[in-house]
């Protein structure tokens, strides 16, 4: 069985829908993926899901679709960092400009949101063992920083568009043992995780707490392949051990003329009368 | 010197051109019939009418907002919620861009109250592209020149507004003076499709050349805020990324000429396309930290010398926003018919949105088809359309001037309404609609393969 992962398709609406079905009850009872009850503000769990494939399918910037030969077992989506989510207008478990993501990029960049993506809704299902935590924590082709030669790593995709880096969320207590917990898996393995938690819209810092449902906790995807710095106070202190380096795959645009050895030509002087 | 958008100098302001910009009744007879009221008169013209007016903008969704909005950029402003008619007006998007004989402009805030000064008010239209060219032309300047071509640019504007009787339209960025306002005849010899692109800030150039820097003329002389907006084409091989410099810069003056700060991004990074012939293109943006750049470098740095065709926008600040939605898509076949799609909505704003739609071509032996006719000295475009304004390039049809295309655009003065939908967390809350008429772009694909770029943003 070949995994192999794309980052140019996107999903059909019958391949999200079919994908969320089985996945309802994380969604719709264990309320993986909105900070609201959805039970309280839908009708029924189709209602729910039709939203949310609708939102997904119109505001995502990506997909990170991870493949067992020809069937999709899952997929995630990234979006703009500035996009507005709520009906305030804000931006839901978004990292804001007195967040911690400015705050690690350091550079007092205004324009910081152009160049850093988020992650939204996650799912997944089984491959052809019966275990969906098969591919996710064995198999190295869905990681981030993998790269099948073929033009479709994360890290392409996201040069295409102009992004240097995407952050993750999570609130619900059952993702972020899923995720802390397995933090040394293949496909968390080369994320960073923050030190701290934050309240609903960055309003607060709190502590990193897995056991609740309220404060979220982040992850910056991809390591340093996607450009985040090595090192930085805010990562979390028991991260799991990351290589120093991925390489970035191939990219005939940057890399050909490293390898002639050919720069831009230099720019004309200035005209001095 | 005239009052108008063509000229932002402070001589011979005249108060009948100030009318003839903005009513009907005062500045001529309807559509582009280029016959304009000698006498102008002042019905439904105050000084108060030059105040900027704050565009729709119905952000919490409920249709009820204040703000103005014209239809396709007609004279008539239509005023939220009263839906009034009969004014005339300036939205404070436009903003004055006043200059001196041969300084750059600078961007004058239209004032909202108080005593109306004039003087705030030159150069000002509803172009989202700069319409002053300020002593400049088209045309390479500076750098490596060899095997570089200036395409000539055809203009084409929408004709009226087609709101109702009052269909006078302001024609973005067309000459204004003592007998005609529009895109026709008048004494400075606007007679053809070219000279109505004379004053517009786009252009398009080719070269053949590999790894040098070639200096454009952007038609115009730039302010603190405005934006270059550089779409580079190339054939087959390889774009390569930038790494010791930014992938353009600006310089004043011609020749070498003096560098001017900018905030360089890329919008699209060099994105190779092996559908039918190999092509390849980019999109950078440039932002002026200074005044002054007359021109902008721009370098075909690729694995060997192809045909490139770049395309330079200059869009007016001194806010802007730039987004591609649509680059990397090959299209193979010749289209001689225009695709018209609706062109995405993306939020509220309290400034103009600008929507272009590029359809381009690098390739030598290359046909644009032209959907209007190459003398027109009237607006073709429908008066339904959702874009304004068509540029089409002159024929790349033979083997040392490589490339054509066509641009829509869209100088939106539509306002954006609001309606209420139900999010992914069960909340009813305002998301932007179009405004009050459907922004659009075109599509129509050269005789050889092109692609098909949309950028859209904001402005003002």
């Amino acid at each position: 069985m070949a995994y192999r992962q794309t980052t140019t398709l996107i999903p059909t609406e019958e391949q999200f829908k079919e994908l969320f079905d089985l996945q309802i009850n994380t969604f719709w009872k264990h309320k993986a993926y909105t900070w609201y009850d959805p039970q309280l503000t839908f009708d029924t769990p189709e209602d729910f899901r039709d939203a949310v494939c609708n939102w997904s399918l119109t505001n995502s910037r990506l997909y990170q679709m991870w493949w067992e030969d020809d069937t999709l077992l899952g997929f995630r989506a990234f979006m703009d960092s500035h996009l507005e989510e709520d009906f305030i207008g804000g931006m839901v478990h978004t990292a804001g400009d007195d967040g911690p993501i400015p705050k690690i990029l350091g550079n007092d960049d205004p324009d910081w949101k152009l160049k850093c993506l988020k992650t939204d809704i996650f799912i997944g299902r089984p491959d052809s063992t019966g275990s969906q935590q098969n591919w996710m924590f064995d198999r190295p082709e869905i990681g981030p920083t993998w790269n099948n030669n073929d033009g479709e790593s994360l890290w392409e995709s996201m040069h295409r568009f102009g992004y240097e880096r995407a952050y993750s969320c999570a609130h619900g207590s059952l993702q972020k043992q899923h995720l802390w917990n397995n933090r040394h898996k293949e496909c968390f393995k080369h994320d960073i995780f923050l030190q701290n938690g934050y309240s609903f819209n960055e309003r607060r810092q709190l502590g990193f707490d897995t056991n609740e449902q309220t404060s979220f906790i982040y992850r910056l995807v991809g390591g340093e392949s996607m450009g985040w710095p090595r090192h930085h106070a805010l990562y979390h202190l028991n991260n799991a051990e990351r290589p120093d380096k991925v390489e970035r795959p191939y990219i005939q645009s940057i890399d050909e003329p490293i390898q002639k050895g050919i720069k831009e030509a230099p720019i004309p002087p200035e005209q001095v009368d | 010197m005239s009052f108008g958008p063509n000229n932002g100098e402070r001589k011979n302001v005249k108060m009948s051109e100030m009318i003839i910009s903005l009513t009907d009744d005062g500045g001529g007879s309807g559509i582009n019939t280029n016959t304009a009221i000698s006498t102008p008169t002042n019905a439904h013209f105050k000084l108060s009418d030059m105040y900027g007016r704050a565009i729709y903008n119905d952000t919490d969704g409920n249709g009820s907002d204040t703000g103005y909005w014209t239809y396709r950029n007609g004279n008539e402003f239509v005023d939220l919620p009263t839906d009034g008619n009969n004014d005339v007006g300036r939205f404070k998007f436009a903003y004055g861009r006043y200059r001196t004989a041969t300084g750059a402009p600078s961007n004058s805030t239209m004032q909202t109250s108080g005593t109306i000064n004039m003087s705030n008010l030159t150069g000002i239209s509803h172009n989202a592209l700069t319409t002053d060219p300020c002593g400049q032309t088209r045309g390479v300047k500076g750098g490596y020149t060899s095997g570089t071509t200036t395409k000539p640019v055809l203009a084409y504007y929408q004709s009226g507004a087609n709101l109702d009787t009052n269909t006078k339209s302001l024609k973005p960025g067309i000459f204004i003076d003592g007998t005609t306002a529009g895109p026709g005849n008048n004494a400075s010899g606007l007679t053809t499709t070219l000279a109505q692109s004379a004053n517009i800030g786009y252009s398009a150039y080719t070269t053949t050349h590999t790894n040098q820097w070639t200096h454009l003329g952007l038609n115009t002389k730039l302010c603190t805020g405005d934006r270059v907006i550089v779409v580079a084409h190339s054939a087959g091989g390889t774009m390569y990324t930038f790494s010791s410099y930014g992938p353009i810069y600006l310089r004043s003056g011609t020749g070498n000429g003096s560098a001017v700060s900018a905030t360089v991004s890329t919008l699209q990074a060099p994105h190779k396309n092996e559908t039918g012939t190999d092509d390849n293109l980019a999109v950078y943006s440039a932002v002026c930290t200074a005044d002054g750049a007359t021109m902008v470098g721009v370098n075909p740095f690729h694995s060997s010398a192809q045909p490139y065709i770049f395309h330079v926008f200059c869009i007016k600040g001194p806010n802007t926003t730039a987004s591609v939605t649509n680059a990397t898509t090959k299209y193979t076949q010749y289209e001689t018919s225009t695709t018209v799609t609706t062109a995405p909505v993306f939020g509220f704003a309290s400034n103009q949105k600008y929507y272009i739609g590029l359809s381009t071509s690098p390739f030598y032996a290359n046909v644009q088809s032209n959907p209007y006719t190459f003398s027109s000295t009237t607006g073709e475009i429908s008066g339904t359309q959702g874009f304004d304004t068509v540029f089409v390039l002159g024929n790349g049809g033979n083997s040392s001037d490589p490339g054509t295309g066509m641009v829509t655009l869209s100088n939106y003065t539509g306002g954006t309404q609001g309606t209420t939908t139900t999010d992914k967390y069960g909340y009813t809350y305002p998301v932007a609609l179009e405004g009050k008429y459907t922004p659009e772009v075109g599509r129509r694909i050269p005789s050889k393969d092109g692609r098909f770029v949309q950028i859209t943003g904001t402005r003002g």
